[in-house]
């Protein structure tokens, strides 16, 4: 198994070669981020802003208004302090800053529900301008990092801490703002963002057995939505199950829901996270814990057939 | 009781006008007796003169901030003055929009017409300075924030090899946001001494008094604690800073002007 931060240092080294503009803003959390390793190898684009989130926000801003690549990396959780930042300048003014937020979702298991994020696709999808990314694994991570910081205009990230699944290889095509059919279906759509996409999967075999035909949908970009994918798994299939590592009100199956709702209402069943995470001594259980397993996938799925 | 009848204004605020006017020190108020001080007569003075266009402006936007466009006039005045081609000036306290866009107006940069125009919707001139203006790099309004953007210019033109001065003109009252002080810190730590930090030290917040709202006095030991030397002024503030950018450019470290009016 991969990790994502281990994946997300070595990515953010090879493109500190690639786009020589680019710098990483650090908030005390280098060590756990992984970008130490772009601060050996690029002392002079490295920022060290100590443990200031909305300073580090709004220094990126200055930054990107001096033709920088500023790429600010830290816990999803904490860097939501700067929203505010993010929205009225980084947002406002389109400025080409890059956010990754790392330890996102369930990610972080041992530090608890503190630090366990599950709020910033819901917060940061609302913000225009902003592209806004969770990818699966540690393979699509990378493909879609580069992406994100050769386009122009602001760009938000999730990862989570380790536990990479995999589901994509290097030489994988992901496309910023195009969902990938990782499994076909004509009966339920499972569609997921983030390392959930790996339940689905499963949930997916477990469903054929099942004789019921799941499509699985990968939304690594929430901003810009890929409406041409979700209309089509709206007219082909009965029905969506929407599932992310993330609160169950306003993260993907909210937008989901939002858009829908306008252009072809369908049955949606959401599972994520209400209340809060907990600590636990590993993801996996942490995850079974809170109900974001292959056995709801599978009766959700089941649910939409029945309507 | 009278003059509240006659204008409309309730008693309880022009109360509060008077006592905000004495805390200002426009006013005196001894034994019973009023008059107006120095800074008061010049006041008076500038109102009759060239602000008569930001008390102008102040109306097109709402009526707001003119207390706090007053004392910050001179100083953006001084900074468009003393700036160089390449150097940047980050107005962080947003809301002296009515002064600064005055400022502009007298150094051509926008049209009268333009002036006419502010506080609509579709104008250039919002309540508070929006990217798309001359001099103006960041839209503002949100307090706090102007001393981490100035930090992350000058960061950059560091790593460019580039000599430019960020000017940051900041409110008193605004030094009560935590970003303040996380920027101030940054600045010294990454010894940024291009960007020069003016105060307007006006005495004066939303509420009242800044002591009164939340105290900010020491000014100068908070700042020399972070790191910053200090500098206090009153008067021409073009002086001010002219000697701010030779103390920083000497001790390689970043001065902070805390303008008194």
């Amino acid at each position: 198994m991969r990790s994502f931060r281990d994946e997300l240092g070595k990515a953010l080294l090879d493109a500190g070669s690639m786009f020589r503009n680019m710098v990483v803003l650090d908030v005390d959390v280098c060590s756990s981020t992984r970008t130490d390793r772009f601060a050996m190898k690029f002392p002079d684009r490295f920022i060290q802003l100590g443990i200031s989130e909305q300073d580090a926000a709004s220094t990126a801003a200055g930054l990107a208004i001096s033709g920088k690549i500023p790429v600010l990396v830290g816990f999803s959780m904490f860097l939501l302090r700067a929203w505010e930042q993010m929205r009225n300048t980084i947002s406002r003014d389109c400025l080409n800053v890059k956010i990754i937020g790392t330890h996102a979702g369930l990610s972080d298991h041992w530090d608890g529900s503190s630090h366990q994020c599950l709020e910033d696709i819901a917060l940061m999808r609302v913000l225009p301008n902003f592209t806004v990314v969770c990818p699966a694994d540690a393979a699509s991570m990378r493909k879609l990092l580069f992406q994100m910081i050769e386009i122009d205009g602001p760009a938000y990230m999730r990862v989570g801490r380790d536990n990479s699944p995999e589901i994509y290889s290097d030489e994988s095509e992901l496309t910023l703002g195009k969902a990938e059919v990782l499994a076909d279906g004509d009966d339920v759509t499972l569609l997921s963002c983030g390392p959930t996409v790996e339940l689905c999967l499963r949930a997916h075999e477990e469903l054929k057995r099942n004789e019921i035909g799941a499509r699985v949908l990968d939304l690594h970009t929430i901003n810009p939505l890929d409406e041409i994918s979700v209309l089509r798994a709206a007219r082909e299939t009965n029905g969506f199950v929407v599932v992310e590592e993330h609160r169950r009100k306003g993260g993907l199956a909210g937008e989901i829901s939002e858009f829908l709702s306008e252009r072809m209402p369908s049955k949606i069943i959401r599972i994520g996270v209400d209340g809060f995470g907990r600590t636990a001594p590993s993801y996996e259980m942490l995850l079974d814990f809170l109900g974001l397993t292959v056995k709801s996938v599978v009766d959700a799925a089941k649910e939409v057939m029945r309507n | 009781m009278e003059l509240s009848s006659n204008t409309g204004i309730p008693l309880s605020t022009l109360k509060l006008n008077a006592r905000s006017l004495r805390d200002m020190g426009l006013i005196t108020y001894r034994d019973g007796r009023t008059a107006i001080t120095e800074a008061g007569a010049f006041i008076l003075q500038l109102l009759e003169s060239e602000p008569s266009m930001m008390s102008r402006i102040a109306e097109r936007l709402g009526g707001n901030h003119m207390r706090s466009s007053i004392s910050c006039y001179r100083i953006i005045k001084a900074v468009l003055k003393v700036k160089r081609e390449g150097d940047v000036l980050i107005l962080s306290k947003g809301h002296a929009a009515p002064a600064f866009y005055a400022a502009l107006f007298e150094e051509g940069m926008i049209k009268a017409e333009e002036i006419e125009r502010a506080g609509l919707p579709e104008s250039r001139l919002q309540a508070h300075p929006e990217k798309g203006l001359p001099e103006v790099v960041f839209s503002s309004g949100s307090l706090g924030q102007g001393l981490s953007i100035a930090n992350g210019i000058a960061l950059a033109a560091r790593m460019d090899g580039i000599n430019r001065k960020v000017f940051v003109i900041m409110g008193d009252g605004e030094l009560d946001e935590g970003q303040v002080w996380e920027a101030a810190a940054t600045t010294s730590s990454h010894k940024l001494s291009n960007v020069i930090a003016i105060v307007d030290r006006n005495g004066t917040q939303l509420s009242g008094n800044t002591e009164v709202v939340k105290q900010k006095e020491p000014i100068s030991a908070k700042w020399a604690s972070f790191g910053w030397i200090p500098m206090e002024g009153s008067g021409s503030p073009e002086i001010h800073i002219r000697k701010a950018i030779e103390i920083a450019e000497r001790m390689e470290r970043p001065v902070v002007l805390i303008m008194r009016s």
